[in-house]
C-alpha cells in the first residue's frame, strides 16, 4: 500500500532558491581522532572511521548523546584538533587554511568571548579578523546588533552578560563575515523560545540563501525543525545517516487531518477505515499545538500590550547582508511540513506556501472505492477508543450525496489540490 | 565641518546627542564634564583629586613638579580617552535606546537631523571611515593589528597599566626622598638614575614576562583563542601581535616613567648652584664616549715564550697546558702590576673622536687593586697627560681608593703628532698596584647630549624587554599560565645568575676538584655540563654586555650602534630563537585540548 509521502509529492525546487546542491562544501573520508597522553600513549578514541558530505546549501545536523564525538568532530573541521587518521576537507581544502576560514563561522557550544570587551568591541574585533572595511564593519556590527537584540546593551561587557546574552553576541560574531558555512554549536542554548525561534528563523534564512549551515544540538526538536540531514553519533562511529525524511517517515501509517467532522461522516470514515486495517489500529484525537506557538502567542500579546523587559529584547528582522534579498525568512513550520512530505533531498523552503501538487496520478481505483456508498454505521454504544466488533446493520439508508461530495473533497484535498494550511507537527 | 555624534532616544521620544571618539571637552575642568554629563561618581572623584591638586600645588610646585604635572595630567588623559564610551554606557543603564552615528555639525544638528528622519539615519549622514584612537594599518596587517590592540586592551581592562603607572610613578616620587648618598649633587644624581632607572627595569621586567605568559596562556585556557584561531588569521601572525602588543605597553610605561625621571632630574640641576650643575652636566648629565687601549695579545706572547723555552720544557717534561696557563697569568701580571714609584704609560687613539680634542674636555678615570685586602686607605698616584717631552704636557697628584673607579678632569688635552693621547700613571705610594686591563685606565670625553643618549638607553632596555616577552610567550605557547609564568622567571633568574656560571667556565668543572688528586671529580659530567654553562653564558652575556642603566648613569655615551646590536642581538637573534620555539608550539598545538576552563 503507498503511504502518504509517496502519494503526496512535494514540488520540485525552483532555480536560485538555495537549494541544496550536489555539491559536497565539506568531505570527510575515515576519519578518525585518537586523544593521547604526555607518553603518546593512546587514551580515548573519540571519533573512529567517520565519513559523511555535507552538500552547498543544506542544513547538516549532528547529534548524538554525550561523548559521542560529535563536538569533536566539529572541532575538527574546524582545525583546532587534528585528525589521527583520514582526510578532511572544507572547500577543497585543509580546514587551517587561512583562506578557507575566511567563509566559515563557528558559533562554539560555551561563550569563549573575552569578557572585558563589550558586544560592540567584540563585533569589531572579530570584524576586524576577516579584514572588513571600516563602514562595513560598522554597518554589519549595527545590524547585528539589532538582530541579536543586543542593540540597547552594546556597551555592557560581555562579562556581565547573562547566558543567553552571550550567545547572542556569540551567534553575531558567528555571522560578522557573512559566511558561506555556519558550524553552530548548541546555537540555542541558553536561548528563551522566542530566541529559539529567532535562531531556527536565521537558519532557515541562511540556507535559502544557499549558505550552508551544520548545526550540532542535542535539543532534538530544533534539529527536526530546521535540518534537512542530519547524522548520528554513538561511541565516535556513525550509526545513522541521512535526510530527516528518510529516517523518520513511518511507511507503515498515515495521518490525516481535517476540521471538526459531524458525527455521521465521523462514522462513515471509521467504517471505512475500518474496512481496511484492524479497529485497534485506528486513532482518532484532536491535535495540540506546541508548546513553543502557544508561548509564542503569549508573548506577541503582551508585547502588543508594551510590557517592560530588561536585558536582551526581542530581535527584529533577520539582518539585511544575510538576508540578501531583504526578504523575510517563512516560519519554520512551513519547513517542518516540507520535511515530512518532501522526499530526500529536501528542497528549500520556498516564499510562499504552495499547495503541493502530485506528481503521479491519483489512484482512481482506491478512491473509487473509498467513495462508493457504504453502510452507515449505527449509533455507537461505546467510546471509538475501544475495539468493536464491527456489526452490519440489517438495512442503513444510503449516503446522501452531499455527505459523499463533502468527503470526496476532503480527500481530494488531501491527495493533491485544494489549499490546506500546513501546521507545525505536534 | 562635521564630527560625529552618538544618538539615544529617550522614553518620551526625545533625543540625545553625544560626541563620539575622544571627549575634548572634558579638558579643561573634567569633573565639571561629569557632572553636565550625569556621571555623578566619577565626576566626585574627579572633583576630588583637581581640590587635592589646588591644594597642594604650592608645596608640590616646589619639591616635585613632575609629579603636580602628573596628577594634573593623567586625570585628564583618562578622560579624554574613555569620556565618550562612559557618557553613552551612563545613557544605556538609564535605558536609553541607542539609535546609531550620525556625522553633523553639532548636537542639536545631529539631534534635528534624526528627529527630521522619525529616529533613522540614511547612510549619507553616517560617519566616515576613521574615528578611531589608534592609526590605521594597512589592509593586510589589519588581523595582526587588531590582536595588538586587544593586547593592549586587556592590559588597560585588567587595571594592570593603571596599578603598574602608580607604582612606577610612586617610585619616581619617593626614591629621592628615601636613597642615602655622597651628599654631592653628582653623587646623588648618579645614585638616583641608579636606581629609579634600576627600579623600574625591574618592575617592567616582571610584569613583561607575567604578560606574556598571561596574554596567551589564559587566552588558550579560557578557550578565547579557539575562536580566534578558527578566523582567518595565522597563528604567527596571532603570536606576534601579542608580541608587539606588548611591547607597546612597555613603551608607553616605560617613556612616563622614565620621562617623569629626566624631568625630575633636569629640574633639581636647575636648583642647583650654577658650578655644580656645570658639573654635573659634565659628569653625569652628558655623554660621554670611552676610550681604552686595546687588550695586549697575550696568547701570542705566552706562545713565543713557549717556543722559545720549549727544549727547555720538554727536557724538564713540564706539563706545556699547566704551563701556558701560568705563562699566561704571569705575563697578565706583568703588564697590570705597577710597583713603587714606576710608571705605567698608555697610549690611546683618539683618532675617532670628532671635533678638535685641543678644544673638549676630557676626563681620564682610573681604576686599580691592591694586595693590602680590605685596606681602607688612600693611595698616591701622579697622573700625567700629553707627549712626553714636550712643554704641554701636565700632570696632577691625587690620594685614590683602591677598588673604586676615579674620574679626573683635565680639560682639553693634548696628542701626538700620530692622534694617540699619551697617559702616564706613576705609582707614588709604598704598595704596589694593579690596574685591570679591562677596565684600568679609560679617556672620556664629550660626545653628545643627555637627552639623545638617554633616549637610546632606553631603546636598548626596551630590546631587553622584547626578549623578555619573547621567552614568555614561548613558554605560554605550550603550558598553562602558571607553569610557563614559572618557568619564564626561572630562566630570568638564572640569567641573573651569571657568576655561578662564570666560576664553572673558568674552574672548568661544575661538582669540584678531587682534594687528593686535584683533578675534576667527575669528569664525564664536567665534559658534558661545562660546555653547556659555556654556551649559557655566552648566551647570557650577549645580552649583559649592554648595561644601558649604568652607562646613563655615569654619563657614558650609548651609541646608535649599541642600539642597533642590542635589536639585532637581543631581539633579532635571542628574541627570534624564542619567537621561532614558540610559533611553531603554538601553531601545532590542539588548542581544543587545553579547555580547562569548562
Amino acid at each position: 500500500m503507498p503511504s502518504a509521502a509517496e502519494l503526496i509529492q512535494g514540488t520540485a525546487p525552483a532555480a536560485g532558491s538555495g537549494a541544496p546542491s550536489t555539491d559536497a562544501i565539506v568531505r570527510v573520508s575515515g576519519l578518525s581522532k585518537v586523544f593521547k597522553d604526555f607518553w603518546g600513549r593512546p587514551k580515548a578514541r573519540a571519533v573512529d572511521n567517520v565519513s559523511f558530505e555535507v552538500r552547498r546549501g543544506e542544513v547538516f545536523g549532528l547529534l548524538g548523546p554525550n561523548g559521542s564525538g560529535k563536538s569533536t568532530t566539529v572541532k575538527l573541521l574546524l582545525g583546532l584538533l587534528y585528525p589521527t587518521k583520514g582526510v578532511i576537507e572544507v572547500f577543497g581544502r585543509s580546514p587551517r587554511h587561512v583562506a578557507t576560514k575566511a567563509r566559515i563561522g563557528y558559533l562554539p557550544e560555551e561563550s569563549y568571548l573575552y569578557r572585558y570587551l563589550d558586544s560592540r568591541e567584540t563585533l569589531d574585533f572579530f570584524g576586524n579578523l576577516f579584514q572588513l572595511p571600516t563602514d562595513k564593519r560598522r554597518d554589519r556590527t549595527e545590524q547585528l546588533l539589532e538582530m541579536v537584540g543586543l542593540k540597547n546593551v552594546q556597551r555592557r561587557v560581555v562579562g556581565e552578560f547573562s547566558k543567553g546574552m552571550q550567545r547572542r553576541i556569540g551567534l553575531a560574531q558567528a555571522l560578522i563575515n557573512d559566511p558561506d558555512l555556519v558550524i553552530l554549536d548548541e546555537p540555542t542554548s541558553g536561548l528563551d523560545p522566542i530566541g529559539c525561534r529567532e535562531v531556527k528563523d536565521l537558519i532557515v534564512a541562511l540556507a535559502r540563501r544557499g549558505k550552508t549551515v551544520i548545526l550540532s544540538s542535542h535539543l532534538l526538536a530544533d534539529v527536526q525543525d530546521v535540518c534537512d540531514r542530519v547524522v548520528i553519533y554513538y561511541g565516535g562511529r556513525i550509526q545513522a545517516m541521512g535526510s530527516l525524511n528518510e529516517l523518520l517517515t513511518e511507511r507503515d501509517s498515515i495521518r490525516i487531518s481535517s476540521p471538526v467532522l459531524s458525527r455521521e461522516t465521523l462514522e462513515r470514515v471509521l467504517h471505512i477505515l475500518r474496512s481496511e486495517v484492524p479497529p485497534d489500529a485506528v486513532r482518532i484525537d484532536s491535535p495540540t499545538q506546541n508548546l513553543e506557538n502557544y508561548f509564542l502567542g503569549v508573548v506577541q500579546r503582551a508585547r502588543a500590550a508594551e510590557a517592560q523587559t530588561s536585558g536582551a529584547t526581542s530581535g527584529g528582522r533577520v539582518a539585511a547582508y544575510l538576508q540578501g534579498d531583504g526578504a523575510e525568512a517563512p516560519p519554520t513550520s512551513d519547513r517542518v511540513l516540507e520535511n515530512l512530505v518532501n522526499p530526500s533531498p529536501a528542497p528549500a523552503v520556498a516564499a510562499t506556501s504552495a499547495p503541493a501538487e502530485p506528481s503521479a496520478p491519483v489512484n482512481e481505483a482506491r478512491l473509487a472505492a473509498l467513495s462508493q456508498t457504504a453502510p452507515v454505521p449505527q449509533p455507537l454504544a461505546t467510546p471509538v477508543s475501544q475495539p468493536k466488533t464491527q456489526t452490519t446493520p440489517a438495512s442503513m439508508p444510503a449516503p446522501s450525496a452531499t455527505d459523499l461530495k463533502k468527503a470526496d473533497d476532503k480527500l481530494s484535498s488531501l491527495l493533491g489540490g485544494g489549499d490546506s494550511k500546513p501546521k507545525p507537527k505536534s | 565641518m562635521t564630527r560625529a555624534f552618538q544618538l539615544f532616544r529617550q522614553g518620551s521620544g526625545a533625543y540625545v546627542a553625544i560626541g563620539s571618539g575622544w571627549a575634548w571637552s572634558s579638558l579643561p575642568l573634567p569633573w565639571l564634564w561629569a557632572f553636565l554629563g550625569g556621571l555623578w561618581g566619577r565626576g566626585a572623584i574627579l572633583l576630588a583629586v583637581d581640590g587635592l591638586v589646588l591644594a597642594l600645588a604650592p608645596s608640590l610646585w616646589v619639591l616635585q613638579p613632575v609629579a603636580l604635572g602628573l596628577v594634573l595630567i593623567i586625570p585628564r588623559g583618562i578622560c579624554l580617552l574613555r569620556g565618550s564610551h562612559w557618557r553613552a554606557a551612563s545613557l544605556e543603564n538609564r535605558g536609553l535606546e541607542y539609535v546609531g552615528e550620525i556625522a553633523a555639525r553639532s548636537r542639536s544638528d545631529a539631534i534635528a537631523q534624526v528627529a527630521r528622519r522619525n529616529g533613522l539615519i540614511p547612510p549619507d549622514l553616517r560617519p566616515g571611515k576613521g574615528g578611531s584612537a589608534f592609526p590605521l594599518p594597512p589592509p593586510g596587517l589589519q588581523p595582526w593589528w587588531a590582536v595588538v590592540r586587544l593586547t593592549v586592551h586587556a592590559a588597560f581592562r585588567y587595571r594592570l597599566v593603571v596599578v603598574l603607572m602608580a607604582l612606577l610613578l610612586g617610585a619616581v616620587v619617593v626614591l629621592p626622598m628615601i636613597i642615602k648618598h655622597d651628599g654631592t649633587a653628582q653623587g646623588f644624581t648618579q645614585i638616583l638614575l641608579t636606581y629609579t632607572l634600576g627600579v623600574i627595569s625591574a618592575l617592567l621586567s616582571l610584569v613583561t614576562l607575567w604578560l606574556a605568559c598571561g596574554t596567551l596562556a589564559r587566552d588558550i585556557d579560557e578557550c578565547q583563542m579557539q575562536v580566534v584561531a578558527t578566523k582567518p588569521i595565522a597563528r604567527w601572525q596571532i603570536w606576534l601581535g601579542k608580541w608587539v602588543g606588548i611591547m607597546v605597553l612597555n613603551a608607553m610605561l616605560l617613556g612616563i616613567a622614565a620621562g617623569a625621571v629626566y624631568l625630575l632630574m633636569q629640574w633639581r640641576a636647575t636648583q642647583l648652584p650654577p658650578e655644580v650643575q656645570e658639573s654635573l652636566r659634565s659628569n653625569v648629565l652628558t655623554a660621554r664616549r670611552a676610550v681604552k687601549e686595546p687588550l695586549p695579545d697575550l696568547d701570542s706572547r705566552v706562545e713565543q715564550l713557549i717556543r722559545q723555552r720549549l727544549p727547555e720544557l720538554e727536557a724538564k717534561g713540564v706539563n706545556l697546558a699547566e704551563f701556558r696557563n701560568q705563562a699566561r697569568e704571569m705575563i697578565k701580571a706583568n703588564e697590570q702590576l705597577v710597583p713603587p714609584e714606576h710608571f705605567k704609560r698608555f697610549r690611546l687613539d683618539m683618532r675617532a673622536a670628532p671635533g678638535n680634542p685641543e678644544n673638549r674636555s676630557t676626563f681620564v678615570r682610573v681604576k686599580f687593586h691592591t694586595p693590602e685586602l680590605g685596606a681602607k686607605r688612600p693611595y698616591e698616584l701622579e697622573i700625567v697627560v700629553g707627549p712626553p717631552e714636550t712643554p704641554t704636557r701636565r700632570g696632577t697628584l691625587r690620594s685614590l681608593a683602591a677598588e673604586a673607579a676615579h674620574e679626573i678632569e683635565f680639560g682639553p688635552v693634548p696628542l701626538d703628532n700620530e692622534g694617540f693621547l699619551v697617559v702616564d700613571i706613576a705609582n707614588r705610594s709604598d704598595k704596589p698596584l694593579l690596574f685591570p686591563l679591562e677596565d684600568g685606565l679609560e679617556v672620556l670625553y664629550a660626545e653628545g647630549g643627555f637627552g639623545l643618549n638617554y633616549v637610546r638607553a632606553l631603546l636598548v632596555t626596551l630590546c631587553g624587554l622584547g626578549l623578555l616577552a619573547a621567552i614568555g610567550l614561548a613558554a605560554a605557547s605550550f603550558l598553562s599560565f602558571p607553569v610557563a609564568a614559572f618557568l619564564a622567571t626561572t630562566v630570568l633568574i638564572l640569567g641573573l645568575s651569571t657568576g655561578t656560571m662564570k666560576s664553572v667556565v673558568e674552574d672548568r668543572t661544575i661538582l669540584g676538584l678531587d682534594h687528593e688528586t686535584n683533578l675534576p671529580a667527575f669528569p664525564a659530567i664536567d665534559a658534558v655540563m661545562v660546555p653547556v654553562f659555556e654556551a649559557a653564558l655566552e648566551t647570557v652575556n650577549l645580552v649583559r654586555q649592554f648595561a644601558p642603566i649604568d652607562a646613563v648613569s655615569s654619563g657614558r655615551s650609548v651609541t646608535w650602534g649599541d642600539v642597533a646590536r642590542a635589536s639585532a642581538l637581543v631581539v633579532g637573534l635571542m628574541g627570534g630563537v624564542f619567537a621561532a620555539i614558540g610559533i611553531t608550539a603554538f601553531t601545532r598545538r590542539e588548542l581544543a585540548t587545553a579547555q580547562t576552563h569548562h
